[in-house]
């Protein structure tokens, strides 16, 4: 059995904790505390070490599934959870400050999964707030990251369906990149 | 509505003075803070010693972290998080009752029973100053004067018995 380890990362607000609950078969471990920041995200909890679920694909991958922190005075946690991890999946909610801004400054923090594996951005709460466009994103990714191949997708986190998408698209591109980089036997 | 106690002066006041009495009475404390659980500082004690907003923002994830696992464990309630090395041991103590985590860094003089017993009678001191806070908010008649002191309704003193620093761990 393959196993994988994803990581879900991105600003306080984005839904992360929403997505790996959406994704996960087992009862997701969480580490929430009160949020004394209600004025940057106005929800009761937020997530202060890490939370975890896991999802089985199909007989031959199962998924871990880790979701960081999102503010930046937790990057400890990132580093730490960064060790094993293959792919990320990037949230940020369109509904934030500058959206664009923060996938920007999280690529340039996870940009070694990249490398490793793969990158797939979720664009959530784009009911809330119709643009940045998924093309703007893309165009401010090519232009910051030029050495990054990273696809945008919008999101609902509350979505299973929704979630499985980005993250079977994040494992797909994984395996291949695995696959092209196996040597060939003569 | 009071604002998040790591901007609350009456809460800074109480962590102040509490820490402060601390430090007085346990030598081996290298450094303490009080945190909410979110990862920010309330008060600390030393400068220098250590990155203060990041030893906040590691407590607390260490203080969820245990918590999980005891609730995953079904191990009850936590009561302490201990970490122990070499050269001197951390411990943490959730402030009953209210949303703040005592977090002290002791060198090897310390030894785990007489800080950890120093610090159940910190945290002790601590939530029953911010508790009668809370109270006095809900027009209850104890009050916390901005220096942490605690008076009763007949301005009589709420604090808590002093541990005698020699305890053992349970």
């Amino acid at each position: 059995m393959a196993e994988h380890v994803i990581l879900f990362a991105g600003p306080m607000g984005a839904g992360k904790t929403t997505a790996i609950s959406s994704l996960s078969e087992i009862e997701t471990v969480r580490t929430e505390a009160a949020n004394t920041e209600r004025d940057i995200a106005d929800k009761a909890t937020t997530t202060v070490a890490l939370d975890y679920g896991e999802i089985t694909l199909d007989l031959d991958d199962k998924v871990r599934l880790y979701g960081t922190p999102g503010q930046r005075r937790f990057d400890f946690m990132w580093t730490i959870l960064k060790e094993r991890a293959r792919g990320l999946i990037l949230l940020v909610n369109n509904d934030a400050h500058d959206p664009i801004a923060e996938v920007l400054a999280y690529l340039d923090d996870f940009a070694d999964l990249h490398e490793r594996g793969g990158i797939v951005v979720g664009v959530s709460r784009s009911d809330v707030a119709p643009g940045p466009s998924r093309a703007e994103y893309s165009a401010a990714i090519t232009a910051a990251r030029p050495d990054l191949v990273v696809p945008v997708y919008t999101v609902d986190p509350r979505d299973a369906d929704q979630m499985r998408t980005v993250l079977m698209t994040l494992i797909a591109g994984i395996e291949s990149r695995d696959a092209v980089m196996q040597p060939v036997r003569l | 509505m009071r604002p998040p106690a790591h901007r609350d002066p009456h809460i800074v006041g109480i962590a102040h003075t509490a820490l402060r009495d601390l430090a007085i009475r346990c030598e081996p404390m290298v450094y303490a803070a009080l945190i909410t659980d979110d990862g920010f500082e309330v008060a600390h004690t030393s400068e220098g010693v250590t990155q203060g907003d990041r030893f906040a923002s590691m407590s607390s994830s260490v203080q969820a972290l245990s918590e999980a696992v005891t609730r995953e464990l079904h191990l009850g309630s936590n009561r302490y998080v201990v970490i122990a090395s070499d050269d001197g041991h951390v411990i943490q103590l959730r402030v009953p009752g209210v949303q703040l985590v005592l977090a002290a860094m002791f060198d090897a003089r310390g030894t785990l029973g007489s800080t950890l017993s120093l610090m159940r009678s910190a945290v002790e001191l601590i939530g029953l100053a911010v508790r009668s806070v809370h109270d006095a908010d809900a027009g209850f008649a104890p009050s916390v004067q901005p220096g942490g002191m605690v008076t009763g309704p007949f301005g009589e003193s709420l604090r808590p018995e002093r541990a005698s620093g020699m305890a053992s761990v349970d």
